[in-house]
């Protein structure tokens, strides 16, 4: 299982963080991914009466997965993997969300995090990359 | 075969590789494969002779009446339809749901049906046509399979039925019999089961008896029995004259046919059973070869095989056998017969019906034939000759031995990609495919149906290893032991229920499965013994099961089908749990595959989407191997072609009621997951894929085409293109693929990419096949609704495929509502991308202006990464316009507001409101440049105001800026026009400048509006390209659509947000959220960036110069109302985005006379007694007419409390200074007045002056003349004022109006211009007085005391007084006196209060010179002693504390101060100010001292004599002590008691005789209060430093008071201790009186009401007494008549404080009140005052107490 991306939408489905792991020529493309999970994540919001904020595997595109994860804020989570044939314990993925949902947290509030519109906290990165590191290759 | 009739249409030929879906779907591959049936002589038979339909007339074996039966029969066993067509389409909307189908055939002849093939007939020599073995036949003898054999499978029965009617006659009963022996022996003798049906018309079944005659011949003769003859009797069909006649007759034919039908079935089934053997007995042959754990891993295998680890080692070990190889492998590659053989299972089972093993046989055929093509793609089938163990070998060594160690190099060249076989396979493959993923589809829909009649089915008791077990059976062993034989990690996860073990529930599943596999010719046993349930627990619903399948070798899941069970929901909720056990299998692949799933979840749904995604991904991956990886079009164009198809399937899946999303939920739901089972809820994905892949393989193949075709050019001739290779695709052989595809049509391409991609659109949710216009396009893209955002991205693609086809101009139009959408959704990066298609198709249509704002917004960082953004810009302007475009304009203006910007731009007034007369208002444009990424430089900046005349416009020059710190440049332009226009990456430029209003004119409007700022870059020619921010949202609006309604720009959003998010809820702001999106401030949350912050908004760059480096700093700027005045007047025009940049202007001058004061608050506030001078400036502001003045009017109002000045107003007291009736204030006699002279007294006092011309001469006054004329203001001061500091906040308003007509369009128009000015007033000089005490004074003020025999007391004491200025300017004063209040008016006054005795005087010869000419500085004192000497005959009433008196100052503002205008220092001001009461006589004992000469002289007697005054109302006994000294001999008493009475004096008389006039030890001492008096000139001029001369001492004198005194004195004391010498006229004391006489406080109106008085009297005493005295020192002798009008009874209260109490209450008061005497002794101890005067007694009433009179020097000389 391999971590391509990791978005972070607001309320109303706009960006507000998103790092990718590959070339920056894939930006393009994870932007799509994450835009047009929007739709998917709307559905599944609307559908869903369960309190889980995981959402479960939105969207398969080629070899990529898109996973999707809602805050109770509404700031919406979406993880752009590469799952190799065998099959992914849900669990494995929403552990994955629960660790960027509690680094999100923390900076969040965070009374010095002086960076109230974007994502910039170096702890927040930190936690993000060694996140990609660890699932940096296809197992 | 020719002679055969097939019912269904013969299916087209094989399709070539590059085939559509459709063309997939259509071949035989596809089809449904059913048993055949022959039919001899069926109903169609004879029609096929043109003699059989002449005129009706029957000629064939039949009667019309059996071929209606004949084809009754017939379609029962076609499915119970006529569509028998169907069964050759891909998918059959019936499905399975009528098993069996038969695909019937019919036959001429017996002799026209296709032998069987025996067992024992294969071999090379014997081989079909169609077989690989044949050189000579269809294959050639190398291919591997081919669609006809599928379809001479279907064309050749598995059983025959003859249909025949029965004959009237024995002979033709006869014949009939001959015939059907016929059949029988030839189908016997063909390997055909046969069944003959002998249909007998209603004429023949009347006759019955006759009728079974003939038919037992028949049969007889045909050697048939009852199992192979059947008989239709006519009675079952004919009808019946009732309805349940009827009824019950087609029962009976039904069941006929039923039984008939079961009948064929079986025979069919043995057919297919034996043909299945047989081939699996070839298959057995074989040698095994592995599955590759990837498509194409050639080495995987040889490495399994190698081990011997990947299978059971048979296969490795037939490997060895070389001969055995050989004999397979000469044809064909082992792994072709593999696919060859398990496809041919395949069909065989699926006409048995044996659907499941169908199913896995096409999945291995698949298996093995995508490890075909992988192997074929890597190269490990190399061509003869060469060397197998070479570097350039791609596959193993082995896997030639594999493909046939006697081929030639043609056939081993054929092996390669894209030749023959090459596309067989692939052909081949995808039709396996499909077949396989169908087959789930149908398994779907059966486990659906199950479920569906499971609905009412008691619900499943959990079962599970941990919940109660029953008895292991059997069954249950072996179960668990195949599970275990595939994979050991299996045994402990299956749990296998036996029938009968379950709930009832359980059996009544399992009794269904087993019906159904009965119905199918199954091999399960009627006791059930051979099904078997799986399921899992719910302790094994999240183990990843498949990696069981994946350990063993296996890289695709095992297929079949198998049940499974979640019992971890729990037992009360089981109806939620309907149909769970659907496995019925006892096949291996049950054990290999389990999934876990919840109880909704659809395994074979989630196969069947794992097979699409994953083909296409094995293909692509196979196709990689080869060289065509993702860069090659051959790969694009097999995507395209598998999206394509699987889209198809998902349509017709859709159709038919599968739900792919129900899988995808509950999929989504699983605990494990495995993305690849996805399939989109829709067929748009695929559809759109496809397209994609569609156009990719179109500009690929381009690319490739011109590649080769630079190749070929500059190859040699002769060269093959064949051999070239093109970009991306490593294997040379695709030069074949490239010159077929470029034979084909040109432009289907798009088309076909248009077409999917209408039709992904007419897929999703709110979309529809006509939203394929780009206008449809673009309302899809504005809109709202579900899938809005895949409908865009199929929108995109669209916009992509137009552009594709050469409509750029079509592609703009999407691209760019693509981009609005995406910028306003903030997603900025995608907008980016849109922006780069967008600037691409742009650039192709030749719009100019979309590309340049296109290419301008790309400068953002936000939107792209790339640096070149400006660089492109350039080159795009380089660009010639394309032919056909619109001519360019003359520049091209993009709006930075409404995109995402690089630059952004703020401009602000520094202050929203222009005050009146001023002339200019700064500005600031500041361009934030933080965001850019490389330097641009401008030609021009241009700052447009709503006045269009004061535009600001700055060219390109050099310099004009300074360095302010920060990054930040400030360029000056309120002069320059000209500076370095270079902007900075990562700089602010803030541009300051100026406009003057004035200079250009009066504005029409009430506001000037900064319009916009626009910037022209440079570098660019023609047409030029402007950057432009509209600043104003009325501009900004009348760009858009609709200026009211129109949505919110980001930047503007942004700002609005910032600056006043909650007002932007106001409605007179216009300002509308967005149609769609976000709410405007979340928008603009959304695309805050570094370079938009919202502080940067709104501030001013303030910098400010100190020394030689510049430190700016930013600065709030003022917060402006919300709304002003509209230009017009209408509506407000401000917003929360503009609020900065309107300026309000004040009212525009008509026709342009202004008048300004301006002098007015330099001099202010005006001090009381002086003439103020005014100023009145009139400028004719007009810019062409002049006015022409009619005269000035001044007219003047005091306001607030002018009385406070001063106690009289003695010149308004005159009755010829009567104000004029028209001023408000003409009661008031102090108001101010005016006058045209600045000399106080002079001019007319009047509150107003009319008429006034002005200086110069002449009325007229020119366009920005100006004229100046004075007018003084008097402030009255008055005559007497109280010296204390009063509350003065009086003041003058003065109004202003210059009367003046100008030339208007009617004539001269009368007008008249007005100003006013307020001027505050205020009395700046106030005075204290207080009595020096402590002070050395008795030496230096020798004043002979008037004799006592004069009866007269006299007292003198020092007061210090105290003159301040507590105005705001400097005072000079020229003069100060202090004049004794006992004029001859205050005389008067108090000898009518019996006072007459009283004289207060200044001590003139005493006092220093008074000061003059001082200036006396704001806030400063003056301070200067004068000597007060009181002289009273009746001490006992003497006041004790008596009004020093007025203090006389002359003084005047200095001149020359702060602006240096003196002209209000001309006239001095005499201010009186009288004083406060201080308490000069202190009513105890008075001792003093005189000497009867001033120095003494030794051995000169002298005389010194004490005086003790006694000016209380006690008598007073005292004991004089006179003690000797050394200096002094004295004579007199030197110790007596002396008696004073009250009121008197008694006197101490000594002779002193110096003896020594040397000076005494110590300093020259004094006893307070003790006054040496003498001449002190002869004493101070001689000197204390002679020789034998000095102070001396005089002789110590004390005085003790002895035996008190009765406390209340009386009559008869006084009578008995005072001497009747001494005896004083005192007035009888009384005690009625208060103690306070003349200490009252000023303030204090208790004064009067407590004496007992009339206050109105006393009120009017007062006034009379002040005025009389105000008019003595105005030396003014007609006192005032009029006293009420004088002073103001507030004034009145305050004076009356300063009165002695005798002149306010008379002598009849004062003679009533209690004498001073007995309050003496109640007071002298507390009161503060008392105490002050204790020094001067030397004594109070202590009755023990020494007045020590000692230590007085005398200057004493030598005798």
């Amino acid at each position: 299982m391999k971590l391509h991306c990791i978005a972070i939408l607001n309320r109303q489905d706009s960006p507000v963080y998103l790092r990718n792991f590959d070339t920056p020529s894939d930006d393009v493309k994870y932007h799509s991914l994450a835009y047009t999970s929007c739709d998917v994540i709307e559905e599944r919001m609307a559908s869903s009466k369960s309190n889980d904020l995981f959402l479960g595997l939105l969207q398969t595109v080629e070899e990529l997965s898109v996973y999707g994860y809602v805050l109770n804020t509404g700031v919406r989570i979406i993880l752009v993997l590469s799952v190799p044939e065998s099959m992914v314990r849900s669990s494995s993925v929403r552990e994955m969300f629960q660790q960027i949902h509690a680094a999100y947290i923390a900076m969040v509030c965070n009374p010095f995090n002086e960076e109230l519109d974007g994502l910039s906290n170096a702890k927040f990165e930190s936690i993000i990359s060694e996140l990609s590191r660890i699932h940096s290759e296809t197992k | 075969m020719a002679d055969a009739v097939p019912e269904e249409p013969a299916a087209p030929a094989s399709s070539s590789s590059t085939s559509n879906t459709a063309s997939v779907l259509e071949a035989p591959y596809t089809w449904h494969y059913y048993p055949v049936l022959g039919v001899l002589n069926g109903p169609t038979s004879g029609s096929a002779e043109p003699a059989t339909t002449q005129a009706g007339e029957h000629k064939g074996p039949l009667t019309p009446y059996a071929r209606q039966v004949a084809r009754s029969i017939l379609r029962y066993f076609r499915g119970g339809g006529a569509d028998a067509s169907a069964g050759a389409c891909g998918w059959d909307s019936a499905g399975p749901a009528r098993v069996p189908r038969w695909q019937t055939v019919s036959y001429e002849r017996v002799d026209d049906i296709p032998r069987r093939k025996s067992a024992g007939r294969s071999g090379a020599g014997a081989a079909d046509e169609l077989s690989p073995r044949r050189r000579q036949g269809e294959l050639g003898g190398e291919g591997l399979l081919t669609p006809r054999w599928v379809d001479k499978q279907q064309r050749r029965p598995a059983t025959v039925v003859s249909l025949h009617a029965l004959r009237t006659d024995d002979a033709g009963a006869a014949a009939l019999g001959d015939e059907l022996a016929r059949n029988r022996v030839c189908l016997a003798a063909y390997g055909l089961t046969y069944a003959a049906v002998v249909i007998v018309s209603r004429a023949q079944a009347e006759d019955a008896q006759q009728a079974d005659a003939r038919l037992g011949a028949a049969m007889q003769r045909g050697g048939l029995d009852a199992s192979q003859f059947f008989v239709c009797r006519a009675e079952a069909t004919a009808a019946a004259q009732h309805q349940r006649q009827q009824q019950q007759q087609q029962q009976q034919f039904y069941t006929f046919l039923s039984d008939l039908e079961r009948r064929m079935y079986a025979r069919a089934s043995a057919y297919y059973a034996d043909a299945f053997m047989r081939t699996q007995a070839k298959l057995a042959g074989i040698p095994q070869l592995p599955l590759p754990s990837r498509p194409g891993d050639a080495a995987a295998v040889g490495r399994s095989l190698a081990a011997g680890d990947g299978g059971s080692g048979e296969a490795q070990r037939l490997l060895q056998d070389a001969a055995l190889v050989a004999r397979f492998s000469r044809f064909l590659p082992l792994r072709a017969w593999l696919v060859r053989y398990h496809f041919k299972l395949a069909v065989f089972a699926e006409c048995g019906g044996d659907r499941d093993t169908a199913q896995r046989s096409l999945w291995l055929a698949y298996a093995h034939l995508l490890a075909y093509v992988g192997e074929i793609a890597s190269g490990a089938y190399q061509p003869a000759g060469e060397d197998p163990g070479s570097a350039e070998a791609a596959g193993p060594g082995w896997m030639w031995a594999l493909s046939g160690g006697d081929s030639d190099g043609s056939r081993a060249h054929s092996l390669r990609m894209f030749g023959r076989r090459w596309d067989e396979a692939l052909e081949l493959l995808e039709a396996v495919h499909l077949r396989l993923v169908r087959g789930w589809l149908y398994q779907s829909l059966d486990a659906q149906a199950l479920r569906s009649a499971m609905q009412q089915a008691p619900p499943i008791s959990p079962v599970s290893r941990s919940g109660p077990r029953a008895a292991p059976q059997p069954a249950t062993s072996a179960a668990t032991s195949t599970s275990g034989g595939a994979n050991g990690s299996l045994d402990a996860l299956v749990l296998s229920v036996h029938a009968g073990e379950c709930t009832p529930a359980t059996e009544k599943l399992m009794e269904a499965e087993r019906r159904r596999r009965l119905d199918h010719g199954g091999s399960a046993r009627s006791d059930g013994s051979g099904v078997c349930f799986v399921a899992l627990g719910s302790e094994t619903a999240d183990v990843d099961l498949l990696q069981a399948g994946a350990g063993a070798g296996a890289w695709w899941p095992l297929g079949g089908h198998f049940g499974v069970v979640d019992f971890g929901a729990p037992p009360a909720r089981p109806a939620r749990r309907p149909g769970l056990v659907l496995n019925s299998s006892l096949d291996a692949s049950a054990t290999a595959a389990q999934l876990p799933a919840a109880a909704r979840y659809d395994a074979h749904l989630a196969l069947a989407a794992r097979q699409c995604v994953e083909h296409v991904g094995a293909l692509a991956q196979a196709l990689a191997g080869g060289g065509c990886g993702d860069g090659s079009s051959y790969a694009s164009a097999a995507l395209s072609r598998q999206h394509a198809s699987h889209a198809a399937l998902h349509a017709a899946a859709a159709a038919s009621g599968v739900d792919f999303a129900a899988a995808f939920a509950a999929a989504a739901s699983s605990p494990v997951l495995l993305p690849q089972w996805m399939w989109a809820a829709t067929a748009a994905p695929m559809l759109q894929a496809a397209a994609c892949a569609r156009m990719r393989q179109q500009r690929l193949f381009a690319a490739e085409d011109a590649s080769l075709g630079a190749r070929d050019a500059s190859a040699p001739q002769g060269a093959s293109p064949v051999s070239s290779a093109s970009p991306g695709v490593a294997n040379a052989y695709v030069g074949a693929w490239l010159a077929a595809e470029r034979a084909a049509p040109a432009g289907a391409a798009p088309d076909r990419a248009r077409t999917l991609l209408t039709a992904a659109l007419a897929c999703l949710p709110g979309g529809s096949s006509a939203d394929a216009a780009p206008d449809a396009l673009v309302r899809l893209i504005e809109g709202a609704g579900p899938c809005t955002r895949q409908r865009m991205r199929v929108a995109g693609a669209l916009a992509d495929a137009f552009a594709d086809a050469g409509h750029a101009s079509r592609a703009l139009v999407v691209v760019r509502a693509l981009a609005d959408r995406l910028r306003a959704d903030g997603w900025a990066r995608l907008a980016g991308h849109a922006l780069q298609r967008a600037a691409r198709y742009a650039e192709a249509a030749g719009d100019r202006h979309a590309a340049a704002e296109a290419a301008v917004e790309l400068l953002a960082p936000q939107v792209a990464d790339g640096g070149r953004a400006l660089e492109d810009l350039r080159e795009l302007w380089r660009l010639p316009p394309p032919a056909g475009a619109t001519p360019a304009p003359d520049a091209v203006s993009v709006d930075m507001t409404r995109i995402h910007a690089a630059i952004t731009c703020h401009a602000h007034w520094r202050h929203w409101r222009l005050a009146p007369g001023g002339g200019a208002m700064a500005f600031q444009v500041h361009l934030d440049c933080r965001a850019l990424r490389q330097p641009l430089r401008l030609s021009e900046l241009l700052v447009e105001f709503s006045d269009a005349r004061l535009d600001v416009r700055v060219s390109r020059g050099a310099g004009g800026f300074v360095e302010a710190g920060g990054g930040v440049r400030l360029y000056d332009i309120r002069s320059a026009r000209a500076c370095d226009l270079e902007l900075q990456p990562g700089a602010d430029a803030v541009f300051e400048g100026c406009v003057d209003v004035g200079s250009a004119g009066a504005a029409p409007a009430a506001a000037l509006v900064l319009v916009r700022v626009s910037a022209a870059v440079d570098g660019l020619a023609a047409p030029a390209l402007r950057l432009s921010w509209p600043t104003c949202m009325s501009t900004a609006a009348a760009g858009g659509p609709d200026a009211g309604e129109r949505s919110l720009g980001p930047m503007e959003a942004l700002l609005a947000s910032s600056a006043a998010v909650a007002r932007l809820r106001d409605p007179a702001l216009r300002v509308a959220p967005s149609r769609s999106g976000p709410a405007p401030q979340q928008r603009a949350a959304a695309l805050a960036g570094p370079a938009s912050s919202a502080p940067s908004s709104r501030r001013w760059l303030a910098a400010p110069q100190h020394a030689a480096r510049l430190q700016a700093r930013w600065l709030p700027l003022p917060e402006p109302p919300l709304q002003l005045p509209h230009a017009d007047g209408s509506e407000p025009s401000f917003s929360a985005y503009s609020r900065c940049r309107v300026l309000s202007l004040p009212a525009a001058p008509e026709p342009g006379l202004v008048v300004t004061m301006p002098g007015v608050a330099a001099l202010a506030p005006a001090y009381r007694g002086e003439a103020l001078a005014v100023e009145i400036v009139v400028r004719n502001t007009h810019p062409r007419l002049p006015a022409l003045c009619e005269g000035v009017d001044v007219r003047l109002a005091s306001v607030g409390p002018a009385d406070s000045a001063g106690l009289l107003d003695v010149d308004s007291a005159s009755p010829s200074a009567t104000p004029t009736s028209a001023d408000p204030a003409a009661g008031d006699r102090a108001s101010p007045w005016l006058s045209t002279q600045g000399a106080a007294g002079c001019g007319v006092r009047s509150a107003e002056l009319l008429g006034l011309a002005l200086p110069g001469g002449a009325r007229s006054i020119q366009p920005g003349e100006e004229r100046a004329l004075t007018v003084f203001v008097h402030f009255p001061a008055a005559a007497l004022s109280g010296a204390c500091r009063s509350a003065d906040a009086g003041a003058a308003v003065v109004r202003c109006a210059v009367r003046h007509t100008t030339d208007g369009a009617g004539g001269p128009l009368p007008l008249v211009a007005s100003a006013q000015a307020s001027i505050p007033v205020a009395r700046p000089l106030h005075a204290e007085a207080e009595v020096l005490e402590n002070q050395n004074w008795t030496q230096n003020h020798h004043q002979p005391l008037p004799p006592p025999a004069s009866a007269e007391f006299c007292f003198r004491r020092p007061i210090l007084v105290t003159l301040r200025n507590a105005g705001p300017w400097d005072v000079v004063v020229e003069q100060l006196a202090l004049r004794p209040p006992a004029a001859d008016a205050l005389a008067d006054a108090l000898a009518a209060a019996g006072c007459a005795a009283l004289r207060v005087e200044i001590a003139q010869s005493t006092t220093a010179e008074p000061p003059s000419a001082v200036v006396l500085p704001a806030g400063g004192a003056l301070k200067h002693v004068f000597w007060v000497s009181v002289h009273a005959s009746d001490i006992i009433r003497l006041p004790s504390e008596m009004c020093p008196g007025v203090l006389d100052v002359t003084w005047r503002r200095r001149p020359s101060h702060g602006n240096g205008d003196d002209r209000n220092a001309a006239g001095p001001v005499r201010s009186c100010l009288w004083m406060r009461p201080v308490r000069l006589v202190a009513r105890r004992l008075q001792v003093g001292s005189e000497c009867s000469v001033p120095v003494a002289r030794v051995g000169q007697p002298l005389t010194v004599c004490y005086r003790v005054t006694n000016p209380t109302r006690r008598t007073r006994t005292l004991d004089a002590t006179m003690h000797a000294s050394d200096a002094f001999v004295f004579a007199g008493p030197r110790r007596s008691t002396l008696t004073v009475l009250p009121g008197l004096t008694a006197v101490l008389r000594f002779t002193l005789l110096p003896l020594s006039a040397a000076a005494s030890s110590g300093s020259a001492a004094y006893a307070p209060g003790h006054a040496v008096f003498g001449p002190t000139s002869t004493a101070e001029k001689s000197g204390g430093n002679v020789t034998g001369q000095g102070w001396v001492l005089l002789p110590r004198l004390e005085i003790k008071c002895l035996s008190p005194n009765p406390a209340a004195p009386s009559s008869t004391n006084h009578a008995a201790s005072s001497s009747s010498s001494l005896q004083p006229a005192a007035p009888p004391p009384t005690r009625a009186a208060p103690s306070a006489v003349f200490g009252s406080l000023p303030s204090s109106p208790a004064v009067t009401g407590t004496r007992g008085g009339d206050p109105a009297k006393t009120m009017d005493r007062a006034q009379q007494i002040i005025v009389d005295l105000a008019a003595e020192l105005a030396n003014n002798d007609q006192a005032p008549t009029d006293r009420s009008g004088a002073i103001s009874p507030g004034l009145t209260q305050q004076c009356v404080g300063m009165l002695p109490a005798c002149l306010l209450h008379g002598a009849s008061v004062t003679r009533g009140c209690e004498s001073d005497f007995e309050t003496s002794d109640n007071e002298d101890g507390d009161d503060a005052c008392s105490d002050a005067f204790a020094a001067d007694t030397g004594t109070d009433d202590g009755d023990d107490e020494i007045l020590r009179l000692d230590q007085t020097a005398i200057y004493c000389l030598p005798h």
